[in-house]
């Protein structure tokens, strides 16, 4: 059951869903992946059966990098954030992968902080009341991150 | 014949066209080189015809294609107040477009297909030669009267590195051209000795891939007695430029007169291996050996090049265990340009490594004999 | 996914301080599809004009018969070093520099599928070149075997080889991943309602440019790793004495190449069909034909490679397959050619730059198709072959055609880009040197080969003079022109000109332009909605 439906549907001020925009579905995904794979297995079976072994392991190396590739964008595809106010609390649910997480903090100590990512210096939300700490937002583009936060805090603050 | 001579000059026209639309300076037009060379047997005929068709076919759908797409750019610009349509498909007009195109493009293959089917039949043949491309230089085996040779580049170094002016074949003349009668059908078995080389003589149409470890064959019918000229035409290393074939066709009669001469000459020239030959008698002839086989890369001076090929002046190996040098030189050394030269008499060989041991600033004083090499191969 | 994702919190631009480090962290670090791509087409550009300096030696040397300028080992390392880098280090990056750019904004997405990996994607580039420039000086010297890097010329080569071996390895993963963030960008994140058919062109040529990839870059690992073994661990698969075959190599190194030559062109393709509707104020003719055209094109390149070997003795049937598939070729890429007359056909056409390099592009890739359908009837091969008819022929598709068009792309995008109007005036300049001095360059090499002058030679023989002197002026003359286009873009970046609307092309109408001038570093933050 989709996180989403567990709170009484609340109104824009009171609630932020972030979700992964995704514009294709797990069927059409894996039957892609499948005509990939096909055309290259083929061609590389063939060189094979004709003494060209070396271009096997290539290949296989490649599909199992668009394997992952494609499976990473499956398990994220349903990933959301999803962020209520209820009174004093506030809900905080999350979807990784099919694995629901749902936590409360309470809305007069959490507060929005942005770390940055290591490398990439891409910035990254963390909720946290004492030593209680929630990243969120992961599921929007980092370019989005910065707006999101300055919308919560603009909630949290709101009376 | 009459067909091919409008042809080219049908051709020409059309060229000279281009050149001067493609905004050539004041270039002396008449006097380039435009075209295919003048084709001396049938095959090549129906190539150059071949190629004359196609061209004009593809002359013509390019007028009325750029035609329609300058007049367009023309009428329908905004600046001449054309409103753009806004129309964005056809049916109709999209199949005539891909069906027509495939018209066109069967009356191009049949032709073709014709001269393929004649061009690999080789069957019939009055007369072989095993055709041999080697870095860098040509072998011809005449199978059938059991006589062959080399065929080496002999324009001189001096007008290469442009110290004298340039000859009239320069670049395209060897000391032995290949030599084969007029009006005969040969078949060529062409393979190589060392990397890939290409045998080709534009006037005969024939273009063969040379592989070493595989024969493959093409054939040839001259129409016309004379001298024609080609090149090595696949990328064999540093002296590729530098490796023309030279084909010599001569009347039947001529012919006959050479090839029993060539036959005479390997009778006399069947040397004894076990003869004993003093220094410098080898030393001089391997000079010669070493200029037509070693010189591209190892150079006269015997200095090679710094970092892609070793020198010989002064070398360890040259100057050191004689068995060694000569177990290098007859099987080459894997992983380097350093082929194999087995193909070479006892005599050849004797004198060459004779003339390394002996030459700049070597001085051995030793001479290698031919009954040491015949030794050393197995 | 029936509904809108109305998910993505509404955006109010940015924070004010940028969140990017400075200097040259950023570009290290980035993973902004803007930057990348923009590293891209400047790392592109770069071995554009390295590679360049190589074609103009090669032209120097053969302004003349004689040897002048540099020894024939060294010729050899030049013509096949200007091939590799010019097909790997300048066309290609080039087209993935704008599918970087480009595909996001085309299809609305807030970025690449894998940010990440679209960065190391980039950066395993420049270490490539490094090695394979590096090849030119170490003992033995790079490939001399050509591009194409026949044995067994390049198994008894030098170090160099394996430099250029590994670097090969590299720009081929470099590739991979490039083409796995492309597919699943492309696949994943088209914005609500961004159907595949309703894509821009420009997204399914390279959809399919990337399958192309995924399909032939294991082959060209395994071709180069098949040399590498020969070389250095005693395996016989090229070598005749221990019972391999020198031609195996060819046919493997072609069942990548033929693809690799649509690769190549497939990009410019789509760039052309983004041009020519905007500048002639008319809808794209055939859409969907256009589409299928690309996919048929893309199908037949695996069954026609070895049309590059009609010289090394095939049978019969053979030779007639190949000759026939590789002839079928010119019917989709006809119906391109022609869907492109008839977009343009009762438009209301401009002259602006983008659209003249799209009619440079139309007509001499179109002249390029022609000589490649001569090169196609086998017979007539056979003399062509490997001579300088078959250099014109590629370079009128590679360079009038691919680099035509990512010039046109380049003057088309770069207000979007930097936010500034390239200059008209420099732009129409580099346009007619360009399209000038290539045809002095390459139109006489047709001449040469059909003539009889094999391609990578360093000297040859005096009836070839003429036109060799001609072609040169000419290669001096299109090298030069391209610091025009130097000057032209760095002017746009550095904010020299007229200040870019959002909407500077009368007639555009894809997403990009519905974002302002230059774009922001973070696009789309919101979905645009497609109807």
């Amino acid at each position: 059951m989709p996180v989403t439906d567990s709170l009484p549907q609340t109104d824009a001020q009171h609630s932020v869903v972030a979700r992964r925009s995704v514009s294709l579905a797990p069927r059409q995904r894996w039957n892609l992946y499948g005509a990939f794979a096909a055309g290259s297995l083929a061609l590389a079976f063939s060189f094979a059966a004709g003494g060209v072994w070396p271009v096997l392991p290539f290949a296989v190396l490649e599909l199992a990098c668009l394997a992952a590739a494609f499976a990473w964008l499956e398990r994220r595809a349903r990933d959301v954030d999803r962020l209520t106010l209820v009174g004093d609390r506030v809900v905080v649910e999350q979807e990784r992968g099919g694995r629901a997480i749902r936590r409360e903090f309470n809305r007069q100590w959490v507060r929005v902080e942005v770390d940055r990512e290591r490398w990439t210096r891409e910035p990254r939300l963390v909720l946290r009341s004492g030593r209680d700490a929630l990243r969120f937002g992961e599921t929007v583009p980092a370019s989005e991150r910065i707006a999101l936060a300055r919308r919560i805090r603009g909630m949290l603050g709101a009376r | 014949m009459e067909r091919t001579s409008k042809g080219i000059r049908g051709q020409r026209l059309a060229a000279a066209t281009f050149a001067a639309l493609s905004g050539l300076p004041g270039v002396a037009l008449a006097a380039r080189e435009w075209n295919l060379q003048t084709p001396v047997t049938e095959i090549a005929r129906q190539q150059y015809e071949l190629h004359t068709f196609i061209f004009w076919i593809c002359v013509i759908i390019f007028v009325g294609v750029f035609g329609v797409m300058f007049y367009s750019l023309f009428k329908h610009r905004k600046s001449v107040g054309h409103q753009a349509e806004q129309f964005h498909e056809n049916t109709v007009v999209e199949i005539v477009w891909t069906v027509v195109p495939f018209l066109i493009l069967f009356f191009m293959a049949y032709p073709a297909t014709k001269t393929i089917l004649a061009m690999k039949d080789t069957t019939a043949s009055e007369l072989t030669i095993k055709v041999t491309g080697y870095q860098w230089k040509w072998n011809y085996d005449y199978l059938q009267d059991g006589f062959g040779y080399y065929s080496n580049l002999t324009t001189p170094l001096a007008q290469i590195e442009n110290r004298e002016p340039k000859g009239e074949h320069y670049l395209l003349e060897v000391d032995n051209p290949m030599v084969v009668p007029v009006d005969t059908k040969v078949r060529v078995l062409i393979t190589a000795g060392d990397v890939l080389h290409a045998w080709w003589v534009p006037a005969f149409g024939v273009k063969q891939d040379a592989i070493p470890g595989f024969v493959r064959d093409s054939w040839f019918r001259a129409e016309k007695v004379g001298t024609f000229r080609g090149q090595c035409a696949e990328l064999c290393g540093k002296e590729h430029g530098f490796m023309p074939v030279v084909v010599e066709v001569k009347s039947k009669e001529d012919y006959a007169k050479w090839a029993a001469e060539q036959k005479a000459k390997v009778a006399s020239a069947a040397e004894d291996p076990s003869k004993v030959w003093d220094e410098k008698a080898l030393a001089e002839r391997g000079e010669k050996v070493f200029a037509a086989n070693c010189a591209a890369c190892h150079q006269a001076t015997g200095k090679g090049v710094p970092g892609a090929f070793p020198a010989l002046d002064g070398s360890k190996l040259v100057l050191g265990p004689t068995a060694a040098q000569i177990a290098l030189v007859l099987n080459g050394k894997a992983g380097t340009a350093m082929a194999s030269f087995k193909q070479l008499s006892n005599t050849d060989l004797a004198s060459v490594i004779t003339y390394t041991r002996n030459a700049w600033s070597n001085k051995t004083g030793q001479a290698i004999q031919p009954a040491e090499i015949q030794a050393a191969r197995k | 996914m029936s509904s809108i994702p109305h998910d993505h919190v509404a955006g109010h631009g940015h924070d004010a301080h940028d969140h990017r480090p400075s200097g040259i962290m950023r570009w290290v670090t980035t993973t902004n599809h803007k930057d990348i791509g923009t590293l891209y087409l400047w790392f592109s550009f770069t071995m554009f004009l390295v590679g360049g300096v190589m074609a103009l030696t090669i032209r120097a040397e053969l302004f003349q018969p004689g040897l002048q300028v540099v020894h024939p080992e060294f010729f050899n390392q030049l013509t096949s070093l200007h091939g590799l880098i010019m097909v790997f280090g300048a066309i290609m990056p080039a087209a993935v520099g704008f599918a970087n750019w480009m595909i996001p904004l085309l299809i609305g997405a807030p970025d690449m599928a894998f940010a990440r990996m679209n960065n190391w994607s980039f950066w395993l580039l420049p270490p490539a070149a490094i090695l394979l420039i590096t090849s030119l000086f170490v003992p033995g010297g790079s490939v001399s075997a050509g591009w194409t890097m026949y044995p067994p010329l390049t198994i008894e080569a030098g170090m160099g080889m394996d430099l250029v071996i590994f670097a090969v390895h590299i720009m081929g993963a470099s590739s991979i991943m490039g083409s796995i963030n492309i597919i699943t960008t492309i696949l994943n994140l088209r914005a609500p309602g961004m159907t595949l058919m309703k894509m821009p062109l420009f997204c399914w040529t390279w959809l399919i440019t990337a399958y192309l990839l995924i399909a032939v870059m294991p082959v060209l690992a395994g071709a180069v790793t098949m040399l590498l073994t020969d070389r250095h661990f005693g395996t016989s698969f090229f070598n005749a004495a221990g019972g391999g075959d020198p031609v195996l190599f060819q046919h493997i190194f072609w069942f990548f190449g033929h693809p690799e030559v649509y690769i190549i062109i497939l990009p410019a393709f789509g760039i052309i069909s983004e041009i020519l509707p905007v500048y002639s104020r008319k809808p794209l003719f055939g859409y969907a034909s256009m589409v299928y055209a690309v996919a048929g094109i893309a199908i037949l390149s695996f069954i026609v490679w070895a049309h590059h070997m009609f010289t090394v003795g095939m049978p019969t049937a053979g030779l007639l397959f190949y000759m026939y598939a590789t002839m079928l070729i010119a019917v989709p890429t006809g119906v391109k050619v022609f869907n492109w007359l008839a977009t343009m056909w009762k438009g209301s056409i401009t002259f602006e730059t983008p659209m003249l390099f799209a009619l440079g592009f139309l007509f001499l890739f179109t002249m390029g198709g022609f000589t490649g359908l001569v090169c196609a009837i086998m017979p007539v091969d056979i003399q062509i072959h490997d001579t300088y008819y078959v250099v014109a022929h590629f370079h009128y598709v590679m360079v009038a055609g691919s680099l035509f068009a990512f010039f046109g792309g380049v003057y088309h995008w770069i207000p979007k880009w930097t936010g500034t109007m390239y200059s008209e005036k420099i732009g129409q300049w580099h346009f007619w040197l360009s399209l000038v001095f290539f045809n002095v360059a390459f139109f006489p090499q047709h001449f040469l080969g059909l003539a009889g002058m094999p391609r990578r030679i360093p000297d040859y023989a005096t009836q070839f003079t003429d036109w060799n002197m001609v072609s040169s002026i000419g290669a001096f003359g299109f090298g030069l022109s391209q610091l025009v286009f130097l000057w032209a873009v760095i002017k746009c970046v550095r904010g020299d000109g007229e200040k870019a609307p959002a909407k500077p092309w009368e007639g555009a109408t894809t997403l990009e332009w519905t974002l302002p001038s230059p774009v922001p570093y973070h696009t789309f933050e919101t979905p645009p909605v497609v109807k």
